[in-house]
Order: structure tokens, then sequence, then C-alpha cells
């Protein structure tokens, strides 16, 4: 029989179980191999590993059918009558010389909601970067152009449609 | 096998870095528990706002709940700090140390989720960076995104994270760690101490409104920095990558290695460090560069609410500062003001606070904290974009009367320095508030500076007729009787607030014409002309008891002539002129006619009506304000752009009305007189070439500086030593001459804008002759009258030909016959032209005008114009003869009888 003194320390603890080539059970008369009882131990691990891994691809299957599911996202601005940076939530409308654009409010670097202008130049607040009125980026850090969007109109009520 | 090391820990008084931020942990978790009761997840920055206006008890617990978790994530990096600076971690096991690395993540976004948490303006952003960070993650980046924040800008899971998964995450593993939860009571104590003072002294962040700077919280300010410099932001998950490998190979690594880890981490970091710094104190709006030193950086950097929690902030509560506006948040101000009334519905404090237009601080609960910063008279255009043109208000029309031609006078200070002689020609981009101290700019500095909008109005109260500037307010805030009079009862009780004015100033869109007065009074005078007045050189104590003459609030005496045909018919200035005019379209020009849009021929039209008139944004949110529906029935549009007419309709029977804006009266279109549209000899001329009454002309005008003079700077605000004099000639109430604008190819109206001297030697300081300048300048006169002018008004006066008042008859006959000039005024030395003519007669001398491209008529025009005008010696104006000259006057050239006087193709001209 193998007695084994344990210290309070639980990390002590631990660092002596593992460190040990056998642990002594004093249960009863039967001496379990400790090699067997590590194997069970690893097999019981894993196979808790594997067991998750199902319901870790059901969730995924379940979050991209849930973004599946979200409508088209459309919105009915006014139509603006006159050149000028018009900000409408997600969206930018920028009418120049006539030409009426539409722009994804987002900052093509991170995200941030674009809701400033200072002249003839659209700014992220978060970070600083700027685009011109066609969505170029004048200074970064941003790398790319703002996502230009789809319009349609107006409609009789002078509202044009944007697809977001 | 690594060796086992006694950890000695770093400590505080007595107490370790670890034990600290187990009992921060603490107070943390019991204070968020607490604050989950007021918290509303539905509406958090509302109920946040509540909380900090009107509930001092959550706000402390708020504090509490901030700062417990500050001193958590200090105390937590300092212990493991003093963890590398031992090798402590050696003295761990493996999976132990795995999990305190990992437990790094949870830590920080548990962190990250309480800022993102406040929903106010910096926090959504946070969570949109967030956001898009975990998706440049590749192959789960969605996914992740999806299960970590959950809907765009929705904060349900998110919130589900910070108070349950990631808090239970860091209690298991603090747990598993130390296998306790609780500290030392002397610790608890201690702690508790320190996060009261803390808690009762400096007000947790809540983002203002007005703040453009929006930042991140302080620990997450490297990373703000480090994203600024970076084109691709998913290379920062490789640097926290980095970090938390190399801390995790700390404990398997052999000591040289551990070494050098740890300074790798060290310089880390540092350089962490001082992107942070360099966050906090040199990033201003929009991350831009502004040191610490820049006018108003400080208040811009500080997140901070310095000063006691108020408790008395509960006495004062009422309901109107309980309820949430339409912008999502409640304001303190209103336990002070409670009962205001006089507002417009859109602009009630229920809509849009007070904040919104006076800025200060809407969540302090005590008076100094609270009207810090505060703007007593908003709508100035300096404030503009903070207050009127704050996101989801007005932000493009504050951007278009910033560039209008009312902001800038760009027009005004060109054609000033033109007059002065300091440059060649009229036009170029300049701005009022860049005037320079020249000769030309300091005389517009005296004398017009101060009618722009730009022009800041300092005091409150209701304006008037000599009431400049203001930005908005000058045309849009409006004092009903009512609140005139609890305003002067509270000037007169010494302001104390005694009798604190209860109604206040309107904002609305009904723009009576006294609001255009002020400054339209000067220069062409159009106000005063509208309404039939004609300044006089006569002294105020003149008009004493004179009833067709009007003493103005600056002195000036006017003289009833005429007014307008619209004015009699009860129609405001703001019945023809359009927002899109009057405020700009966002385009910088040089003159006003140029942002001008109406034109006579808009309502007054033959043929089919121009009927594109879309509705816009402008259009649909003002015609709704003042109870038109655009959609009603077809909508007149302007010929120059196409804008929209919303207080205009287009009859079923195809007459067109004008609904009167204050009053919703309807007018009728009329069109044009069958004279106007006959035949095709007058279709270039403007129709107030005809139909204008009367013009207020100034003749002769000197311009002296005079160095003992002391002279206010409109634009300084200050006076100055030294000052320009005017002294004006002779005002006449007489018929415009006539230009071309060829540009356009149209015949307006223009007067003498400057026949003048200036003495620019004297500005000089030395003598010298002054200079001498004969401009004429396009004019609206805005004194339009039913009945043209008859033929001859044109044909045969001097006046309109651009050769000055006087006579013209025609001498001999036929095609020797010749037109002779007797002028009234007599000649200037200068140029020999006589004082009021834009051009000599015959033609040749003179000529100069405000506007490149506007010129007296030609010598061909003028010849066929007096060709005209000698059949018209004879024959009636509206005889059979003449109106059918207007169709063809080159077959009854063909049909002169032998006693006609035709002076021939030179029309009688030399």
């Amino acid at each position: 029989m193998i007695s084994l003194t344990l210290k309070a320390d639980p990390d002590q603890f631990s660092r002596l179980d593992r460190s040990c080539n056998f642990v002594g059970s004093t249960s009863g008369n039967t001496v379990v191999h400790p090699h067997d009882r590590q194997g069970r131990r690893r097999f019981i691990r894993y196979s808790g590993w594997l067991m998750a891994a199902p319901f870790a691809w059901l969730a995924w299957r379940m979050e991209r059918r849930d973004r599946g599911l979200q409508p088209p996202s459309r919105v009915l601005l006014p139509s603006p009558a006159a050149d000028g940076v018009h900000f409408h939530g997600e969206v930018i409308l920028v009418r120049q010389g006539g030409e009426l654009r539409a722009f994804a409010a987002r900052c093509m670097h991170l995200g941030c909601l674009i809701d400033q202008v200072r002249g003839e130049e659209l700014q992220c607040p978060c970070h600083g970067s700027r685009y011109d009125l066609q969505g170029q980026v004048l200074q970064g850090p941003a790398s790319g152009p703002l996502r230009q969007l789809e319009l349609s109109g107006p409609d009789p009520d002078g509202r044009i449609e944007v697809s977001l | 096998m690594n060796s086992k090391r006694t950890y000695m820990p770093w400590r505080l008084w007595k107490e370790t870095f670890g034990d600290l931020a187990i009992a921060s942990l603490l107070f943390c978790l019991i204070s968020g528990v607490i604050l989950a009761i007021p918290y509303d997840i539905a509406a958090p920055y509302a109920s946040l706002s509540r909380m900090l206006t009107a509930n001092p008890y959550a706000s402390l617990f708020r504090n509490l709940h901030y700062w417990s978790a500050q001193t958590f994530l200090l105390f937590s990096l300092l212990h493991l700090l003093d963890y590398l600076r031992q090798d402590a971690q050696q003295g761990l096991r493996p999976g132990m140390w795995t999990w305190l690395v990992l437990l790094l993540i949870p830590i920080l976004f548990v962190m990250l989720s309480g800022f993102i948490l406040k929903g106010d303006a910096e926090s959504l952003q946070a969570g949109r960076i967030l956001r898009s960070l975990l998706q440049s993650l590749p192959l789960v980046g969605e996914t992740l995104a999806q299960a970590v924040l959950g809907q765009e800008e929705n904060l349900q899971l998110i919130y589900v994270h910070h108070i349950a998964t990631a808090s239970i995450l860091s209690v298991a593993v603090v747990y598993a760690h130390i296998r306790r939860l609780w500290a030392s009571p002397r610790v608890l104590f201690l702690l508790l101490v320190l996060l009261l003072l803390l808690s009762l002294s400096i007000t947790a962040p809540l983002h203002l409104p007005g703040k453009l700077a929006l930042k991140g919280p302080w620990y997450f300010l490297g990373l703000q920095e480090a994203l600024h410099w970076m084109a691709r932001p998913a290379w920062s998950w490789l640097v926290a990558a980095l970090f938390l490998g190399m801390l995790y190979l700390l404990r398997p690594a052999s000591r040289r290695w551990a070494r050098v880890l740890r300074a790798a981490l060290l310089a880390l970091g540092g350089v962490y460090l001082v992107l942070t710094l360099l966050g906090f104190f040199f990033r201003g709006e929009a991350w831009t560069w502004t040191p610490p030193w820049s006018e108003g950086q400080l208040d811009r950097i500080n997140p901070y609410v310095l000063g006691p929690v108020s408790f008395r902030a509960g006495t004062s509560v009422n309901m109107d500062s309980l309820r949430p506006t339409a912008l999502g948040r409640a304001e303190s101000c209103l336990g002070c003001h409670r009962g205001m009334q006089g507002f417009s519905p859109a602009h009630e404090p229920g809509a849009i606070g007070c904040f919104s237009c006076h800025l200060g601080n809407p969540f302090a609960a005590d008076k100094d904290r609270a009207h810090r910063g505060m703007l007593r008279v908003p709508g100035n255009l300096d404030h503009a974009q903070e207050t009127c043109g704050r996101s989801g208000c007005h932000p493009e029309i504050t951007l278009r009367v910033t560039r209008s031609i009312m902001a800038t006078l760009n027009g005004m200070v060109h054609v000033n320095r033109f007059a002065f002689g300091e440059q060649d020609n009229p036009d170029g981009p300049a701005h009022v508030k860049d005037l320079g101290k020249g000769a030309a700019d300091s005389h517009f500095r005296q004398l017009c500076a101060s009618c722009h909008l730009g022009n800041p109005k300092a005091m409150p109260g209701p304006t008037d007729g000599i009431s400049l500037g203001g930005g908005c307010n000058a045309c849009h805030l409006s004092y009903s009787p009512g609140a005139e009079r609890t305003f002067t009862a509270w000037q007169l009780s010494d302001s104390r607030g005694a009798t604190w004015p209860r109604l206040h100033p309107r904002l609305t869109v009904d723009i009576p014409d006294e609001r255009c007065f002020a400054c339209h009074s000067r220069s062409g005078r159009i106000s005063t002309s509208y309404a039939g007045w004609h300044e006089t050189l006569m002294k105020a104590h003149e008009a004493h008891g004179v009833d067709s003459l009007r003493v103005l609030g600056d002195r000036r005496v006017f003289r009833f002539v005429a007014s307008d045909v619209h004015h009699q018919a009860g129609m405001r200035c703001v019945d023809c002129h359009l927002s899109w005019e009057l405020m700009g379209d966002g385009a910088l020009y040089e003159h006003k006619e140029q942002q001008t849009r109406v034109r006579c021929g808009d309502c007054h039209f033959s043929g089919p009506p121009r009927r594109d008139g879309a509705p816009d944004t402008d259009l649909v949110r003002i015609g709704s304000l003042l109870g038109f529906d655009p959609s009603a029935l077809p909508l007149l549009a302007t010929g120059k752009g196409g804008y929209g007419m919303y207080h205009t309709r287009l009859m079923p029977d195809g007459r067109a009305v004008l609904l009167g804006k204050a009053d919703g009266k309807p007018r009728l279109m009329r069109p044009p007189g069958p004279l106007c549209s006959e035949g095709t000899v007058h279709q270039r001329l403007d129709c107030a070439t005809c139909h204008t009454a009367w013009a207020p002309t100034c003749i002769g005008c000197h311009n002296a500086y005079d160095a003992k003079l002391t002279s206010f700077d409109h634009l300084e605000g200050r006076f100055r030593q030294g000052g320009w004099e005017e002294y004006n000639g002779d005002f006449l109430a007489d018929s415009p001459a006539l230009g071309m604008m060829e540009e356009e190819g149209r015949i307006i109206t223009v007067l003498p804008g400057m026949v003048m001297t200036v003495d620019t030697a004297s500005w000089a300081g030395r003598e010298g002759a002054p200079l001498f300048r004969r401009l004429f300048a396009p004019i609206s006169a805005h004194t339009v009258q039913r009945r043209s002018l008859g033929c001859h008004e044109c044909h045969l006066s001097a006046n309109a030909l651009g050769f000055g008042r006087g006579s013209l008859s025609l001498q001999g006959r036929g095609p020797e016959a010749r037109w002779v000039f007797q002028a009234r005024y007599a000649s200037r030395d200068e140029d020999g032209l006589p004082e009021d003519a834009w051009t000599s007669f015959p033609g040749g001398k003179g000529g100069e005008s405000t506007r490149r491209g506007l010129r007296p008529l030609s010598a061909e025009e003028r010849r066929r114009m007096l060709r005209v005008g000698a059949c018209l010696q004879c024959h009636e104006e509206g005889s059979a003869i003449m109106l059918s000259s207007l169709h063809d006057f080159p077959s009854l050239l063909g049909r002169l009888s032998p006693r006609c006087n035709d002076p021939g193709e030179r029309g009688g001209l030399p």
C-alpha cells in the first residue's frame, strides 16, 4: 500500500499529482493500475470535447440560419433638392451638380458611423479617416472607398429607395 | 524542471494587489447587481441620464460599479506585473497559468462591454469597432461577432455576456486560481473607503451629446491610437496574440528566454503606455492631432465630471426632468427650469431637451456644473454645428448657411475692394471673417461688417430693426408679446431669476419681414423699398409728427413713396424667397444674384406651368411644420434649379395659386400681361425693367479717413482709433437704368452703386487726389407695380439708356436727325460725365460695373431703342401701329410715310 502526504497548497498538490508516475488508491484491497486510471480520465476528457463538437456545429448552423433570416434592408429617403451632404443614419446622400449618390455611412476602416462633414470632406469620428464626396479616401487609416449603395427613384412623392 | 519560487508580493500598505483585485471584483459584482435595478437595457442612455440627473443614489452605485471595475483592472494588471517581476508564474501549474493568461480576455471583454452598455455615442462606436475587429478574423469572424455582440445596434446579447458569461468566467478562473472569492475585512474596508471617496467626488463618464471627440475607455486608448495608424486593423489581433503568446511562454521558457520575453513584454507595454498617453492628451475631434494646450482641449479630453455627488438633485425632481427626450436622454435642466412654455412642437424640451440648443452639462445636478459651457444665446454660427446643426437636427442646413452669401458677404467684400482700387475685378472667393487691415477692409469692418449672419449675438432678448446677426436665430427666433413681456420683467428685476421668464421665445419657420429688415434696410434697401419707404437725408427731429415719414431705430428718416404690389397683397418676403436661396444650397457664390433662385416668371408664367417640383427633405419638413401637404396637388418649381415651391398649387382647372406662408391665403398667380409676352422684341427684358416703380438711388458720395475719429470694428467687436466717414450726395426715388448682363443675355435694372470719391490718400496719411469711381450695380428694387412702364419711359429716357437724368430731343429730319441730350446734373471733373450717368452721351466713356459681364446698352442697342423712340414722338404708345411694331418692326420701317421722321439705322446717334 502506498501512502501519500498531501500539502495544503492546491497548486502543489496538482504538480505532485501530475509529476508522480502513479497514484495509489486505498479503496479496499484492489489496486488499480495507475496507467488504466489516467487513460480513463483522458478518454472521458476527450470524449467531452468530442461531444461538444456537434453542438458547436449546430450552434454555428443556427447562427448562419438566423443571419440569413434577416430581411434585406431598404430605406426610403426624401430626395435632396440641392447639392450637399445629407446624413440619414446608415446612409449618406451626396448630391453634386445634380448627381445623387448614396454611400453606406460606415467607415471602411472599422465600421464607425460617419456623421460629420467638414467642408468637402466626410470624416470618421473614431480614427480620423477622411473621404471626399465621391467616397474616395483622402486620408487613412481607411484604405478603401466608402461602399456605394444602389438607389432608385425618386417616386411620385419625391422619395428615393436605397438598398443597404 | 523549473524550481519552485516563493512568491513575495508587492504590497500597497499591507495589502497585495491580488487581494485588492479580488475585493474590487466583489464590490463590482455587488454594485453591478444593484445597478441593474435602475438600468434599462431597452433605453440604456436614457436610464443612465435619469440616474445622473434625478437619482443621486443610483448615480452613486453607478460610480461604485465604475470605479470598482477600474480598480479591478488596475490591480489585476499590477498583480500580473508583480508575478512577472518575480517569475512567480513558475510556481503555478501549467494549466492554471494557461487559464490565467486566457482570463485576460474575459476581463477586458467585461470592461469593454460595460463601456458599450452606456449606450452613448462613443459606446455605440466602440461596439461597431469591436464588431468589425471580430469580423476581420478569418473563417470564424462573422460567427464570432454574432455570437459575442448579437444583432447590430442591439445591446441585449452584450448585456447577457457582461452580467453572465464574462463575469462567471472571470469569477471561475479567479476561484480556481486562489480557491476563494473573499478578501480580508481589512482589505474590503480600505478599498470601500477608497471607492466611496472616488465615487462621491468623480462621476463616471457619460458622453455629452455635443462632444465631437469620440474616445474609447482609457485602457483602450492605446489601441485606438494604434488603429489610427493601421490600414489593416486585423493585424491588431496578431499583436494581441503575440502578447498573450509571449505571456504564456514565460512559464515553459528557460530562464534566459524568460528574461528576453519579459523585456519584450515590458517594451510592448511601454509602447502601449505611450500610445495611450498620446490618445488621451493629444487627440481631439475626429482623432485629429490636438495638443492639450490647444483651446478647449482639456475640456475635450476629460471624460469625468469632478465634484461631489449632489444628493439635493433628488429634491428638485419633477416629472419633466425624468421623462427622456426624443433624443433618448433625460436632462437635469428642467429640474429648475420647470414649466417653460412657448416652444414650437419640434423644439419642445420633451422633444430635444435644453442641451441641444444651450449646451452646458445636462447630466449635472447642480447649477454651477450644469451651466458650465452653457450658451445663453444659441444659434450663432460659431456654435451652429454644436447646436442647430448637431447630427439629427439640421446639419445640412447649418453647413449651407455658413457657406451662403448672407454669411460670407463674399460679393460685398470684393466689390468694396474693387471700388477702393485694391483689385482689378469684383470677383473671387472671400469671407467677411477673413478681412484684412487695408483701406477697403477697414472701411468694411467699420461700416458693413455687422450685417452678416455670422455676427454673433451676445445678449438674449427680442430682435428689432437694428438687431443684426445671430446666425440661425437672426431669422428663426420669434418673441411672442407674452415672451417679450416676461423677458423685460426679468431684465428689470436685475436678472436675478425671481421673475424668471417662463415663456421661451419660439423657434419657427414663420419668418416675419422684420427679420429681414435689420440688414436689408441698408445698401440696396430692398426691405424698406418693399414696404414703400425711401431713405432721406433728413434728421430724426425733422420727422416728428409727419405721417409720411418714418424714423428707424438707427435714427435714419424714411419717406413713403409706394410699396411693392406684393406687399400690398399681404405677402411676406418668405412668400417669394425659398429656403434654398435664403440659406444657400451649399455652394459658395460670389454675388447674391447667383444664389437667388426665384424669378418673377416662376409664378407669373405664360404657357404650361413648370410642375416638376418634387418634394425634397427641406420642403417636406418645413412644409409640414407650416401645415402644408406637399403631396396634395402638383407643385410648381423654380426655373432656376427646379426647386419645388411647397406653398404653390396647380389647380385642376390649370390655374396656379400661391398660399401665403403666414396666413395660408390663396393668391392667384396671374400670367404676364399681353404686352409682356407679345412679339419677340422684349424677350430679353427682365420683368423688373418695366415693372419697377422706383429704386433708391444714391448719387454722389465721398469717403474719407480721419485718423482722429474713434470707430467701431464690427468684426472684432471693439473700438479703434481712426475711422472712415461717408458724405452722402443726393437720395432719389427714381427709375433705374438698364444694363445688359451678357452671361445670361438679359437686360436688367441697374443703379449707380457707387459714384463716389475715396480719399485713399487720407488713409495713407499723405496729401493726394482722391480716387474717383463710377460703378453701376444690378438692382432688384422690390418696388414692383402692376402697371408697366410706358414705352417712352425707356425708349425716350436718357436715364434708362445710361446717360443720366436729363432730356433727349430729336433735332433735324431723316438720316440727318440727331438726338440732343441735356443733362440734369453737372459733369464731374474727373471723367466729364454727369454725376448720375453710367456712360457718356452718345457713348464711349464710363460703363464700369460691379459685376463681370454687366455693361451699359451697346451703341447698337441704344440706336435700336432710340429709333423706336423717334416713332413715339408722334405715335401714341398704345396705338395699333406701335403694338404692331412689337411683332415686326422691320416691315413697319418699309411702310414709312413721308411725314415720318425716321433717323435711320444710326438711330439719331452720331
